[in-house]
């Protein structure tokens, strides 16, 4: 049998004490609560893992380890912010410390002339944790939306490649002319859902942009950091 | 839907996810920009939010994590384990005193709710009213209300078909469950002084 968990409260905002209610029922020893709380928070330490680029064994070591150190941690972690920032920096921390550990070990096994050639090529490792702590937060916030909205903002930004307009609208039994106003609802709903989560963090680098009018989105403002372009082309369905 | 020129009023979130993706004409895309250059700082944080939240979601594609190491992490908790009732707790069946499908309801009350259906359970003084609104023919919301002490250690469980959905219910007793499959459902609730069982339920 599969469990579904769900939106403890109001399906319209992101109630900041939802991860409060499921830690005291993980610490009044329910089972279920501690699988919803998994549930809500396993991609983020799972994408943590797996930028370090370990074996499918060790990342399951890394979860496993990570999740168990939440057992022992949960008195104090009751608020999703913190819980979200503990999470990735514990999984950081092991999962460096594991990913060491087998350098260590492969370097003892390998011989001296071939050992500087074990980092030489390789690409750094290592998560972003800023960005992929704030995922996990508007994964959070998406899931206290509408379940139209949900599907809506799932097929449009995290699907790859993107779905048409027109395939949207058929998958959700919508009109194709009420995509757009629909989504910027939901983003909007989203956003408002959000709210705090980037207060105080305002994008940094960056200086007040410029506007040249016919110049595209502002040039001032590294993409990377806001008004990034899909990577995948958008289907050119108008609406 | 042709939309107003944005000349001197404030940038909607439309009109900027449409900037930012390259989907409105060169005259209303330079009205954007002249706006944004001007001097109102309100839409250009929100430019920043928008395009800061639609960028994070793109660029998201964390894959699911593998059921196999989901149960690396349940099993630290004990979790395959049954669920704990309560020692000396036994099963109560509800009774329903209140279903919207069959009782009349005021013309006024049925406006409110439009199409979903109300049904309202009760245990000597405790009760729990439910709303249970089709999202499609396949799946639906069910929203609802514990009134009983300590509603937040309220746990309500609800399996239709072969799978089961689960939510701790609020301070206020509120929960909400979403994407349940249509069909018959049994509905139970956990709660720290009673265990709920409702009567089998179409739904």
């Amino acid at each position: 049998m599969a469990w579904h968990t769900a939106a403890v409260t109001s399906p319209r905002t992101l109630d900041p004490a939802e991860d409060s209610r499921l830690v005291e029922a993980c610490l009044a020893g329910e089972p279920r609560a501690w699988e919803a709380l998994v549930r809500r928070h396993e991609r983020l330490v799972h994408a943590v893992a797996r930028s370090y680029r370990l074996s499918d064994a060790d990342i399951g070591d890394v979860f496993q380890e990570v999740f168990a150190a939440l057992v022992a941690g949960l008195p104090r972690l009751r608020e999703s912010r913190a819980l979200v920032r503990w999470l990735s920096s514990t999984t950081q921390r092991i999962a460096r410390a594991t990913a060491l550990r087998q350098r260590r070990e492969q370097a003892l096994s390998t011989g001296v002339d071939e050992i500087s050639g074990l980092t030489a090529g390789d690409p750094p490792v290592g998560a972003d944790l800023e960005r992929l702590e704030e995922q996990a937060m508007i994964r959070l916030g998406l899931a206290s939306l509408a379940p139209r909205c949900q599907r809506l903002l799932e097929a449009l930004y995290y699907e790859d490649p993107l779905p048409s307009y027109s395939e949207i609208a058929h998958r959700l039994g919508l009109p194709m002319g009420s995509i757009g106003p629909t989504r910027a609802r939901c983003i909007e709903r989203l956003r408002l859902a959000l709210e705090g989560l980037f207060a105080g963090r305002r994008i940094t680098g960056t200086q007040e942009p410029t506007f040249e009018s016919g110049t595209g989105p502002p040039q001032g403002i590294r993409l990377g950091a806001f008004g990034e372009k899909p990577s995948h082309p958008v289907q050119e369905d108008r609406i | 839907m042709k939309r107003p020129p944005v000349g001197r009023r404030h940038l909607d979130v439309r009109t900027i996810l449409d900037y930012l993706e390259d989907r409105i004409e060169s005259n209303a895309r330079r009205d954007v920009e002249e706006h944004l250059a001007g001097s109102c700082s309100r839409c250009r944080e929100l430019l920043h939010e928008v395009g800061r939240l639609s960028s994070a979601m793109r660029s998201d594609r964390t894959p699911p994590v593998p059921s196999a190491i989901r149960e690396r992490a349940l099993e630290v908790f004990g979790v395959r384990a049954q669920t704990r009732t309560a020692p000396g707790l036994a099963w109560q069946v509800a009774r329903l005193v209140f279903d919207s499908l069959v009782d009349p309801i005021p013309q006024a009350a049925r406006r409110a709710i439009g199409d979903a259906r109300w049904l309202r359970f009760a245990i000597d003084s405790d009760v729990l009213e439910l709303e249970v609104e089709h999202e499609t023919d396949h799946s639906m919301t069910i929203r609802g209300c514990v009134l009983a002490s300590d509603p937040a250690l309220h746990r309500i469980e609800v399996a239709s078909g072969d799978d089961s959905w689960i939510a701790m219910a609020d301070a206020e007793g509120r929960f909400s469950l979403e994407q349940v499959s249509t069909g018959e459902a049994s509905i139970t609730v956990h709660g720290p002084a009673r265990l709920w069982r409702l009567p089998p339920l179409q739904l």
